[in-house]
């Protein structure tokens, strides 16, 4: 594999993976370490960018282990200023980000959006990102204030930096972070094309920001179009994916794969002994048998994740008493 | 008797330390299926007569509260340091959990805290691994220390010689508040930390965190160093 997008078992939280050509690009750290024991199983310790979608800290709170440890480098940092949220969070975000930039070690875009071009977006003759949320008339108004003609205040949710995964011109993968009803309405207002074979989607299946799941569901299916669809999950936490989200994605598009990187408490209540396969990389859930997919690499190629890794969570999800996504799970390649 | 190999280390005596000589008698009971020599310690002056006495086949079970000032000047925290940085396995045992936060300024260098009723042959066993695995540098991953950031956000108590201070480890939990004290002999931005808190800000600054740890009993903090 020369060009591989990661979607990482973290649990609750995110933290993909883009590698291409030598470069390393990533978006969200999730919390805790996941992120650093994926680095080190994969060899990597200089990451060329790292975009911060929000200021949640099972978004951000791997930053601040990855810019504290010297051992690793991050030559670009991307980042919206969201001070709503958690505000000693983002100070400790900002302290480290300070002091490598005063030593002229890192690099940082603030405040970025939809249809502007950035140089570190190119991450290779085949790789390129594009951001699609928020669009700059999100961006100029901020959490904290409604956009013109809404009585809605945009949250830290709304504002979430949303990337589009290109790969040879082709969109493979919307990495959506929390993402809401306003963002989405933003994007089809912007005309902004969101399709992509692969949808990571949106606050790890929870509630989409006061709006009904399913309607937000059907909504951004139709603009998306995904043929699979990743849901970044913690198993106890938060009761993601919820069934409304996933019977509504099956009543759109019954074809649809499903894969959740941990195993839903309502598809299984009790952990399951996972003899059969042991994940290849780092997955958060492999040790206490909670992860349903685990990590899922995708070349971007062939557009496809390990075999192996597919035929064992099809086997897997099939034998389950009750799995809320009981449809075999066999991701289909890129065209 | 026999000596024990634990971790390719012969473990052929092992040195019981409380100020009640009944407890040092339980422990004793306690240990009795090792079938490895047991010593009471029926004194201390001080860390030098435990280094001395003791050789790499010896291993130490330690309560923590030695309060009787006759038996002991230092407590069982400090001891079990010291022999772990002698690479001298050590358990110390706690029969309460609220000395968790006043044993977190060592807690790098105990692994193990065993609390009296757990205590037997097994997790003495188990303990003395745990510590000589890491004498040669494999730690758990609960045990492992990263580095990270540390945000100070009150000052709980100030003596002379410790600052206690009431921490927020945002690369571990960023919702929980962990007590620790810190040497103002070893971390030499006390006075800036004080001044900081006082004024009505954070202080912020790094450290080596154990961040897979599970539960917060089992974090430690070490290596301070000021951004």
């Amino acid at each position: 594999m020369t060009s591989t997008l990661a979607v990482l078992d973290v649990g609750h939280g995110s933290s993909s993976v883009l590698m291409s050509d030598g470069k390393t690009v990533v978006i969200d750290t999730a919390d805790r370490t996941h992120l650093l024991h994926y680095l080190e199983c994969k060899g990597i310790e200089e990451i060329d960018v790292v975009i911060i979608s929000h200021t949640d800290s099972d978004h951000v709170g791997g930053l601040i282990n990855i810019l504290a440890n010297p051992k690793y480098i991050v030559r670009h940092l991307v980042l919206n200023c969201d001070s709503k949220k958690q505000s000693k969070l983002w100070g400790d975000v900002r302290t480290l980000v300070d002091e490598l930039m005063q030593r002229g070690a890192l690099t940082v875009t603030m405040g970025v959006s939809a249809n502007q071009t950035y140089g570190w977006a190119n991450v290779s003759n085949e790789v390129s990102i594009e951001i699609v949320s928020p669009t700059p008339l999100m961006a100029l108004t901020g959490a904290g204030s409604a956009l013109p003609k809404s009585s809605k205040v945009l949250t830290s949710n709304s504002v979430s930096i949303v990337a589009k995964v290109i790969f040879k011109g082709s969109p493979v993968a919307l990495i959506t972070a929390d993402m809401d009803r306003l963002a989405l309405d933003e994007i089809v207002r912007s005309e902004c094309s969101v399709e992509s074979k692969y949808l990571v989607f949106p606050h790890h299946g929870g509630l989409p920001g006061g709006d009904d799941p399913a309607e937000f569901t059907r909504d951004l299916l139709s603009v998306v179009k995904p043929e699979s669809i990743i849901f970044s999950n913690g198993r106890g936490r938060h009761g993601t994916p919820r069934v409304e989200i996933i019977n509504a994605v099956k009543a759109c598009l019954p074809a649809v794969k499903i894969a959740c990187t941990q195993l839903a408490v309502k598809c299984c209540e009790n952990p399951m002994s996972r003899d059969d396969f042991k994940p290849f990389v780092y997955s958060a859930g492999t040790g206490s048998h909670s992860f349903c997919a685990g990590t899922i690499e995708i070349d971007l190629e062939t557009g496809l994740a390990d075999k192996r890794l597919l035929q064992a969570h099809s086997n897997f999800v099939s034998g389950l008493p009750s799995s809320l996504c009981s449809i075999p799970v066999v991701m289909i390649p890129v065209a | 008797m026999q000596a024990l190999n634990i971790e390719g280390r012969d473990i052929s005596r092992v040195f019981l330390i409380d100020d009640d000589p009944s407890v040092r008698e339980l422990y004793e009971y306690h240990l009795d299926d090792l079938r490895v020599d047991t010593e009471e310690i029926f004194h201390i002056s001080g860390m030098d007569q435990l280094l001395n006495a003791s050789n790499d086949h010896d291993g130490f079970v330690c309560d923590f509260h030695l309060n009787n000032s006759r038996y002991s000047p230092i407590n069982g925290d400090v001891i079990v340091s010291s022999l772990y940085k002698k690479n001298i396995p050590a358990v110390l045992c706690s029969r309460d959990v609220d000395t968790i936060s006043s044993v977190r300024r060592l807690r790098h260098s105990i692994p193990c805290i065993i609390e009296a009723r757990n205590l037997n042959g097994e997790s003495v066993m188990d303990a003395f691994a745990t510590c000589i695995r890491e004498f040669s540098g494999n730690f758990s991953s609960i045990r492992r220390p990263w580095p990270t950031l540390i945000r100070i956000e009150n000052i709980v108590q100030e003596s002379p010689t410790i600052l206690r201070v009431a921490v927020v480890v945002p690369g571990w939990e960023s919702q929980s508040i962990i007590e620790v004290d810190i040497s103002k002999d070893e971390v030499g931005f006390c006075s800036e930390i004080v001044k900081s808190i006082k004024g009505g800000d954070v202080y912020r600054c790094k450290a080596q965190v154990n961040l897979d740890a599970e539960s917060q009993t089992d974090i430690y903090i070490k290596d301070w160093i000021s951004i």
